[in-house]
């Protein structure tokens, strides 16, 4: 059973299933980006959107499948691990006082690839001195053994690490699912659209989410209990949120002053701020600014600019009534020089179009085409038309005249008005996003080990040298036999082979 | 200026592509000698033009950024100096395409250094042109960076995903050599290219080594971009199409490396399978996109 998970063709296979479900997902829209796309399908289709959508196809990354083919993945990598053994460089070790054992590495030795063998005039003592000297010099580890039948032998390695580098991006793996498991089960992310001068509580939405499985007493007992088992996953997940969220239960997030500015004749933005101040019950736990890519971090609770939009509100509105400035508010009433009529400020839109119904409406919460509305009364405070006034894009340069567009709806209005928009002061809301990540840490974690672990597969060569040093009965010679295997750079290992037993003149064995 | 500059750099690197064109046809050294000196000229110009255009960039942010200031605009004038702080030369699709195909070009120079191969020149400079030749056709002006651009990390992670992408780039080019000299073989009318290239055992080795390369990069590279998600929207994962293709073109190489080193794949198969993966790499770095509301920083629909 255990080789089917083992075999890498089965785990090709399993990456390959993996990827195209992901790839999947790019293609179809899912409702954790694009939910208005999805709602629009599902209208248009009502049948197939069902179904679809009951396989979970418009939210692929989340569904048990998906989770289920990572898990899997993690659960194959271990058996995968457990049961292989590093490689090893292929060379018997050496056991201690083992003479047969010693044979047998004799005979491997002789089927390496680097391999020397022959006589030299010193002894047995001398060359271990000189040999050991030399192969720390080129960083290798040594191992010596003393042979039972005279003679010593050394075991020299180097970057044995090598072999642990599999293991470590391995198992790394392993880790960095479990980094993104804990964060589904621990962490959360919220998006908070909070106007100007409003608040927000930070951890209702999630709250919210925490529902219990639905129980239905009607069902028979078994199924109940079955139902009850079949629950603990989300028990465990209610009752982890519950401990992330209940230290933070009555923080109150206030923006102040969101900030939009526009580069120099230009609709893209330079900056978008948010002077926020954050409070548990009635003490003040922070009080900062925070930008795009500078958020605010709260014992690792973290408060994060993410987008700003337009509300269709405004503080207030300049208008030049017959050259003059006059500042006025919403819904403010004004009159219109030598008219019996009075003018009224109705609505700011920030895209305006028109509607099905005729009547001006906005199009977007996107600051494109903004523009006020005025509704004209008579003396009865009847409304007899509407004007709407093109007003001035936050990202039009100072003194640029706004877009001229009027329009009229209702139609009978005697004049020209003669007046247009200085200004606006829209209200804007500060899209904040707040996120708990506790995975954040173990995925840094298991992404280093991975790199470290890959550096020590790709890139250390792991090297094996043992030499046997054996003396010649009755002569003042030495019998040196040599063997040297590197589990890749063939060539680079020749070079540090050559130069170790560089100086080593051996004679031909008689 | 630092247009300019780009022309100039432009022009060399398309005379050496023409000159191992001509190598190719002629058979001459000489011309593909000459192709990577000039190709090395194209290389120091390339990299005076990237100084001059971040000099240009950033000095202009800093004199808004001062002018702000002097006008009492507080936030806006920190936006324009954290744009000078971070402006990058491969910040939109001009910049990154120029940058992709001179990385490219710079790592057949040094891998010349070292190795001398001219034939490779003939399959990788025509990639490194086409990059480059999109670039010259793109618009040059500096747009203003948008604040989600405002970031050191913009200054990490892409150079470190450009570096693998174009190591894999390099191994395409080889895996195509690979292919075309195999078919000669095969077909047992070798043409005079085959005996110029090196032997096909050495290709494969090659492109093995350039995968093994770009691999750890190409890790790292993924995972930086999730450590900028995680500082500036507050999340390391969120399945963005840019993230999942990113994902998922680390998924093919992972599978090169399993089936070269433990089903013991060689040759044609793992060649096919270095020209799949560039072809992931480039849905990725350009598809994705026109899929992606958060990565469209080049398309200009970016966020
Ligand atoms: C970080 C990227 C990866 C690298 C560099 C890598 C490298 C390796 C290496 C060197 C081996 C053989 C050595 C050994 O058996 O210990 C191996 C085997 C294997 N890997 Fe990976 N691997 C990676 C990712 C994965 C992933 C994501 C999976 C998940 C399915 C996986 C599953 C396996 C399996 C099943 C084996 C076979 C075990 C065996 O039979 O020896 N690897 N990989």
């Amino acid at each position: 059973m255990s080789s089917i998970f083992r075999s890498i063709k089965f785990n090709v296979i399993l990456f390959l299933i993996i990827a195209s479900l992901a790839a999947l997902g790019t293609f179809i829209p899912q409702v954790t980006d694009s939910a208005d796309k999805v709602n629009a399908l599902l209208g248009h289709h009502p049948l197939w959107g069902r179904i679809l959508n009951g396989w979970g196809i418009f939210d692929i990354y989340h569904t048990f499948l998906f989770a289920a083919l990572l898990g899997l993945m993690a659960f194959d990598v271990v058996v995968c691990k457990l049961w292989n053994k590093p490689p090893d460089p292929g060379l018997v070790p050496l056991a201690e006082n083992q003479s047969d054992e010693e044979d047998a590495t004799l005979q491997a030795l002789r089927k390496k690839p680097f391999r020397l063998e022959g006589l030299m005039d010193s002894s047995v003592s001398e060359l271990s001195e000189r040999l050991s000297s030399t192969l720390k010099t080129h960083n290798f580890s040594i191992k010596k053994i003393v042979l039972p039948a005279g003679g010593v032998a050394f075991v020299a390695s180097r970057h044995r690490l090598q072999r642990w580098g599999s293991y470590v991006s391995h198992i790394a793996l392993v880790v960095i699912l479990l980094g993104a498991v804990m964060k589904s089960l621990m962490g959360f992310e919220t998006f908070l659209p909070i106007l100007e001068g409003r608040s927000a509580n930070v951890s209702q939405a999630i709250y919210e989410t925490l529902s219990e499985p639905a129980r239905d007493p009607s069902l028979p007992n078994w199924v109940q209990t079955f139902d009850r088992w079949a629950a603990w996953p989300h028990h465990l997940k209610n009752a982890l949120m519950r401990r992330s969220l209940d230290p933070i239960q009555h923080w109150e997030l206030f923006v102040d002053k969101l900030t939009v500015d526009f580069y120099q004749h230009s609709t893209t933005p330079s900056t978008f701020a948010s002077k926020v101040r954050l409070y548990n019950f009635d003490h003040s736990v922070a009080d900062t600014t925070i930008r795009v890519n500078q958020p605010l971090d709260v014992n690792h609770v973290r408060f994060y600019q993410a987008s700003w939009g337009v509300t269709g509100m405004i503080r207030g509105a300049v208008l030049q009534i017959n050259g003059k400035d006059v500042p006025m508010g919403m819904k403010q009433t004004f009159p219109i020089p030598g008219e019996p009529w009075t003018g009224r400020l109705e609505h700011y839109l920030p895209d305006f179009t028109i509607g099905q119904d005729g009547q001006p409406t906005t199009a977007s919460l996107e600051w494109k085409h903004p523009a006020i509305v005025i509704g004209f009364y008579n003396k009865k405070k009847t409304q007899i038309g509407t004007l709407v006034l093109g007003a001035p894009s936050p990202a039009s340069a100072p003194g640029e005249e706004p877009w001229g567009l009027f329009f009229f709806a209702g139609g009978h209005l005697p004049v020209r008005p003669p007046f247009r928009v200085r200004s606006v002061e829209p209200v804007l809301f500060s899209g904040v996003q707040v996120t708990y990540d506790p995975g954040f840490p173990v995925i840094v974690t298991g992404v280093l080990s991975m790199l470290l672990g890959l550096a020590a597969l790709f890139y250390l060569h792991q090297r094996r040298v043992i030499i046997f040093l054996r003396p010649v009965p009755n002569k003042a010679e030495t019998r040196v036999d040599v063997g040297g295997w590197s589990s890749r750079g063939a060539k680079e290992f020749d070079r540090e082979f050559k130069k170790i037993f560089d100086q080593w003149e051996l004679a031909d064995i008689r | 200026m630092e247009n300019i500059l780009f022309n100039i750099a432009y022009g060399c690197y398309t005379a050496s592509t023409a000159l191992f064109l001509a190598y190719l046809i002629t058979k001459k050294e000489k011309y593909s000698r000459v192709a990577l000196i000039i190709l090395g000229v194209a290389l120091a110009i390339h990299v005076g033009s990237l100084i001059t255009r971040t000099v240009v960039a950033r000095t202009n942010y800093m004199h808004q950024a001062v002018a702000l200031r002097a006008e009492g605009k507080t936030e806006a004038a920190i936006g324009a100096e954290r744009a000078a702080h971070s402006y990058v030369p491969w910040s939109n699709w001009f910049e990154s395409f120029s940058f992709f195909g001179a990385i490219i070009g710079a790592i057949y120079f040094f891998i010349s250094l070292n190795l001398p191969i001219p034939i490779l020149g003939v399959f990788i400079m025509p990639i490194s042109w086409g990059l480059l030749t999109v670039a010259f056709f793109s618009d040059k002006a500096i747009r203003p960076l948008m604040p989600a651009l405002h970031s050191y990390w913009m200054a990490i992670h892409v150079p470190i995903m450009f570096t693998s992408y174009s190591i894999l780039g390099v191994a395409f080019a080889v895996g195509i050599a690979y292919l075309i000299e195999e078919y000669q073989l095969k077909s047992k009318h070798p043409s005079e290219l085959s005996y110029r290239l090196p032997s096909l055992d050495e290709l494969d080795n090659l492109i093995y080594k350039l995968i093994m390369a770009a691999f750890p990069p190409l890790t790292l590279g993924i995972f930086l971009g999730g450590v900028w998600a995680y500082s500036a929207w507050g999340r390391f994962w969120g399945w963005d199409p840019k993230e999942t293709w990113a994902l998922i073109t680390w998924f093919i190489y992972v599978v090169y490396l399993h089936l070269r080193l433990f089903v013991g794949w060689r040759g044609r198969k793992t060649a096919y399978l270095s020209l799949i993966g560039f072809c992931f790499v480039l849905f990725t770095y350009v598809g994705v996109n026109y899929l992606s509301p958060l990565h469209g920083f080049l398309s200009g629909t970016g966020r």
